[in-house]
């Protein structure tokens, strides 16, 4: 239930932030997918399942937003969600280095699935979108690497805090 | 679960939403799916109070700054109000004059169309497919009403959700409008580009030059007559019937936080398809 209510946390505040931005900047949907940053996260854990499924709820959140026929970002995200659950159970990810490798390689084929199947269902795809992929595939890979880096300074410094809270008790016994 | 089942259930979700997909592409009325629906009424009041937070910061902000402007500009604006009533007063009786006149050789002039205010909450004209939410003052807004400012075309209403509509503005890809050069009349279709917009099917022989205005043609159903779609800032041959045209849209997308949405015009019941919906039954 926790991780249930800090996903969908996590997924209202990258909606936000992705209004926000697309109202500042008129490229930013174009440059960054915060959904997708929450979706990496949500499978870093290496569970399937929570995978797929946070896949599947930001994938419909980014179709609400950008106005995509429905379920176009739910079926690449869900993908996603799985294949990069998959991935973490194979790959142990400590350094911001490898994060970024990780939200990076994410990005790209989140593009590639996205294109292929625009080919699919569109007449004249757009594909000036295409001239910003480098720059939303690094974009990815610095934030997550960002967020990985302060997530885990975070955890540290909560474990750190417990475990000095825990020793205070004890002595004062 | 075990691995197998998840591998399943992916499986399932995936094929599920590509149904799902194929079941939209085309819609039969463009109308949206329940879920599409329910998510959009999820996601637009998070837009709308995003657009409304925004709008307060920087209102405020310009409200500090600009304050002795506003007040000179308030004071220039009441004068040409006055001298707009009075241009208004005067016009009654061309109006009245024109209707005379009409009704003297018989001719019937395509009736006023409702028009319906309502605020952008949220536009994305960079990537695909290009469109923008917007809320309404009051329901009734159905699919295919054209969406205009008071620069020119916008778009068309593509779904509807509670108080929100989904606009394809004319920039889409996808988007095509039936358009005349103001000048000459000759007729063509603009589509949507990565540029902005291309017009399309004026023949070669055609009179177009550069600095020529595209309005709205009226011939698709869709959009009325007469509505500013754009400019002509290029005009080469392209293959060997027509020209490759670009259009400098009429409407800046970039500054666009109202429209109006038109209601559309019925036609009379000797000539409806019966095969095709009714503005009632999209609605």
């Amino acid at each position: 239930m926790k991780r249930l209510l800090e996903f969908a946390g996590a997924l209202l505040v990258a909606v936000t932030l992705h209004l926000i931005g697309t109202r500042l900047v008129s490229e930013w949907p174009l440059i960054l997918d915060l959904m997708l940053i929450v979706v990496l996260f949500a499978a870093l854990d290496g569970n399937t399942l929570s995978g797929l499924a946070a896949g599947l709820a930001a994938g419909w959140a980014t179709d609400a937003v950008a106005g995509t026929p429905f379920g176009l970002f739910g079926a690449i995200d869900t993908m996603i969600g799985y294949g990069a659950a998959l991935a973490a159970q194979r790959v142990v990810i400590e350094r911001a280095a490898g994060a970024a490798l990780f939200f990076a390689a994410a990005a790209l084929v989140q593009q590639g699935l996205f294109l292929g199947l625009s080919l699919v269902l569109l007449a004249a795809p757009e594909t000036s979108a295409y001239r910003w992929l480098a720059v939303k595939v690094a974009a990815t890979g610095v934030l997550g690497a960002i967020l990985f880096h302060l997530r885990q300074r975070l955890a540290n410094r909560l474990d750190l805090w417990r475990h000095t809270r825990r020793t205070k008790i004890r002595l004062d016994r | 679960m075990t691995e197998k089942r998840t591998r399943l259930v992916v499986v399932v979700v995936v094929l599920g939403q590509l149904l799902l997909l194929g079941a939209q592409v085309p819609a039969a009325d463009g109308g949206q799916t329940l879920l599409a629906g329910a998510w959009m009424r999820g996601i637009a009041p998070l837009a709308a109070l995003v657009d409304g937070a925004a709008d307060a910061v920087s209102g405020l902000a310009v409200y500090w700054t600009t304050r002795r402007r506003l007040l000179s500009e308030n004071d220039r604006l009441r004068r040409e109000n006055e001298r707009l009533r009075q241009l208004a007063v005067r016009n009654l009786g061309v109006t009245a004059d024109l209707e005379r006149l009409a009704a003297a050789v018989d001719y019937g002039r395509a009736s006023g169309r409702t028009v319906r205010l309502a605020d952008v909450v949220y536009s994305d004209r960079v990537s695909w497919p290009r469109t923008m939410l917007v809320r309404l003052g009051a329901a009734g807004v159905g699919h295919n009403d054209p969406v205009i400012t008071d620069a020119g075309l916008v778009g068309r209403v593509v779904g509807v959700s509670g108080r929100y509509a989904r606009v394809q503005l004319i920039i889409d890809r996808s988007a095509s409008v039936g358009v005349m050069v103001e000048r000459t009349r000759r007729q063509g279709v603009v589509r949507g580009s990565s540029g902005g917009l291309a017009l399309q099917f004026i023949p070669l022989q055609a009179d177009l030059v550069v600095g020529d205005r595209v309005v709205t043609a009226g011939i698709d159903g869709v959009y009325p007559r007469g509505i500013a779609v754009g400019t002509v800032t290029r005009a080469e041959a392209g293959n060997e019937l027509f020209y490759e045209v670009e259009l400098a849209p009429a409407v800046d997308f970039a500054t666009v936080d109202h429209v109006y949405i038109l209601e559309p015009e019925e036609l009379p019941e000797a000539l409806r398809d019966p095969a095709a919906p009714t503005p009632d039954a999209v609605r």
